[in-house]
């Protein structure tokens, strides 16, 4: 049980520190639904021919959900240590028997919760501006998210080693955020792009994420028919995630023996 | 003769930056890196309450992060009740609860119960035993009235009486205490001290590593003391010791002679 005391600790804390925050709910709506007006109107001077079959507006709003998504996991990691490096409680966490390992896993848990969140509300208020979500497939769906959310996750740990090592100026985001912003499939199929940069597009997690949750989501396809993306993004979390933690796990003992870990 | 609680034996700690990041530097470190503890080798029994005595700098909150599991030593070997602090970092934070000099190590949106619940569940308490042990810690550090407020609204002395109250939520073995009564006011250091005293170790029988800068505090509540100076230990022993080993008449010609001030006749 103290594993689950653990996750609800943290989740719990973060949950409270976001609601003692009053408007940022409210704020994060109202932004929602301007985000989705402007892709609606954005979609209807598009044709359809270009989106794979797909309406515009459903194609920019579910690559939108994601890459929000997306853009969570890798940053909340690294967030979780350099919010609390400057409070102090980096190392009154770390002498409590939680490995550092857990505390970057927990600390990530609202976060992701709150991305799925707002993924869903994204969703939703779409259907006000007529997107469809009768035909989606959920065990599909679910499949997708869960295997993106470990391989986005694998380099936002990365990025986390980076952030207690080097402290600031992180390339790993920046680097996996604006490569997938641009050949990821966000706004566009990858098959406008020139064709080196569609070979480069199969090595972000988000390109092959994408596809599969379009077609779950607005194809209602099954699991077999989305097979290569869930294999691809399995390879992601298979090799990503171990070498990630790993990484991490040197950088706390670096911390450790630099007498770093507080330092910001 | 007490079973030693914590051992330690030749640790030394020298803070040193790596191969690129010196090349990086303009005016970087000196080679050899900042030797802050040098081989140091004390002991703690059971039961008692050692003070770390020391000018600022002297090395005392980098024995206790060694201790707690935070800093790794660059040699020699500590143990806290047998267990080794690098080799067995998981079992010593099992053992040790540790109350840093810094008392803003809070969250500070989250009222002072919310962050006891945290590092309580953090530490292995279910949430049943977590609430009754933080109604029993905040009465004995007496800041129960203003638990409820955000952290960030607490008072200096309130921040520090928290941090006690959460050194305390574990019942652990061995208190590491780094100046846990500065900020306080005169009433309540007294009640902590007698607290120390009195309760953790008298009827709990804890053992308490205590670093303060407060001679008077060091006196009452000390079994022994250990005068830490340029990461060596220059004195050790029972306050008659320690005084008359310097040939002080006091603990603070004592403290001034073994850190130099003043020269040891």
């Amino acid at each position: 049980m103290p594993v689950a005391w653990k996750a609800w600790a943290f989740f719990k804390r973060d949950l409270l520190t976001d609601l003692s925050y009053k408007f940022s709910f409210a704020l994060q709506v109202i932004d929602i639904l301007a985000g989705i007006g402007a892709y609606y109107f954005l979609a209807r001077v598009l044709g359809k021919a270009a989106f794979r079959g797909y309406d515009p507006f459903p194609f920019i709003l579910v690559g939108v959900a994601v890459n929000g998504y997306m853009s969570t996991c890798l940053a909340c990691f690294a967030q979780a240590i350099r919010g609390n490096q400057p409070l102090g409680t980096l190392k009154m966490v770390l002498v409590t028997p939680t490995s550092p390992v857990a505390f970057i896993l927990y600390s990530s848990l609202y976060p992701f919760v709150r991305a799925a969140v707002d993924a869903v509300l994204y969703l939703l208020a779409g259907t006000m501006f007529g997107l469809s979500l009768g035909r989606v497939n959920f065990p599909a769906m679910l499949l997708i998210f869960l295997l993106s959310a470990v391989a986005f996750s694998s380099i936002g740990i990365l990025s986390a080693t980076f952030t207690l090592v080097f402290k600031r100026g992180d390339p790993i985001v920046w680097f996996f955020g604006s490569l997938s912003w641009l050949l990821g499939g966000v706004f566009y199929p990858v098959e406008v792009l020139p064709r080196f940069l569609q070979h480069a597009s199969q090595f972000l997690p988000i390109t092959h994420a994408l596809v599969g949750m379009r077609a779950a989501l607005l194809g209602g396809v099954s699991i077999a028919q989305i097979l290569p993306q869930i294999g691809m993004l399995a390879l992601f979390g298979v090799v990503g995630l171990p070498v990630s933690l790993l990484g991490f796990y040197w950088g706390v003992r670096q911390a450790r023996t630099r007498g770093t870990l507080s330092h910001f | 003769m007490s079973k030693v609680a914590v051992a330690i034996q030749n640790l030394s700690k020298t803070f040193s930056a790596g191969r690129i990041l010196r090349r990086l530097q303009k005016n970087p470190p000196p080679e050899g890196g900042t030797q802050v503890l040098k081989g140091i080798s004390l002991q703690i029994y059971e039961g008692e309450v050692l003070g770390l005595l020391g000018p600022n700098g002297a090395g005392k909150t980098t024995l206790l992060e060694i201790l707690s599991t935070l800093l790794l030593p660059t040699s020699g070997q500590a143990t806290v009740c047998g267990y080794d602090v690098v080799r067995e970092g998981g079992q010593v934070r099992k053992v040790l609860s540790y109350c840093p000099s810094a008392s803003g190590d809070f969250y500070p949106r989250l009222t002072g119960v919310r962050n006891l619940e945290f590092f309580a569940l953090l530490n292995n308490l279910s949430p049943r035993e977590a609430k009754s042990k933080i109604q029993t810690v905040l009465d004995l550090v007496g800041i129960d009235a203003g638990s409820h407020a955000q952290f960030q609204s607490y008072s200096e002395g309130m921040k520090q009486g928290l941090a006690l109250a959460r050194a305390l939520l574990t019942d652990p073995k061995v208190l590491l205490l780094d100046e846990p009564t500065r900020s306080l006011d005169p009433v309540l250091q007294g009640e902590i001290r007698r607290f120390l005293r009195e309760v953790v170790v008298a009827q709990l029988g804890k053992t308490v590593l205590l670093v303060t800068h407060s001679l008077p505090e060091a006196e009452q509540v000390c079994d022994r003391l250990a005068i830490l100076h340029r990461g060596q230990i220059v004195n050790i022993g029972n306050l008659e010791e320690v005084k008359k080993s310097c040939g002080g008449e006091d603990l603070t010609t004592a403290f001034e002679r073994a850190v130099g001030a003043t020269p040891c006749r």
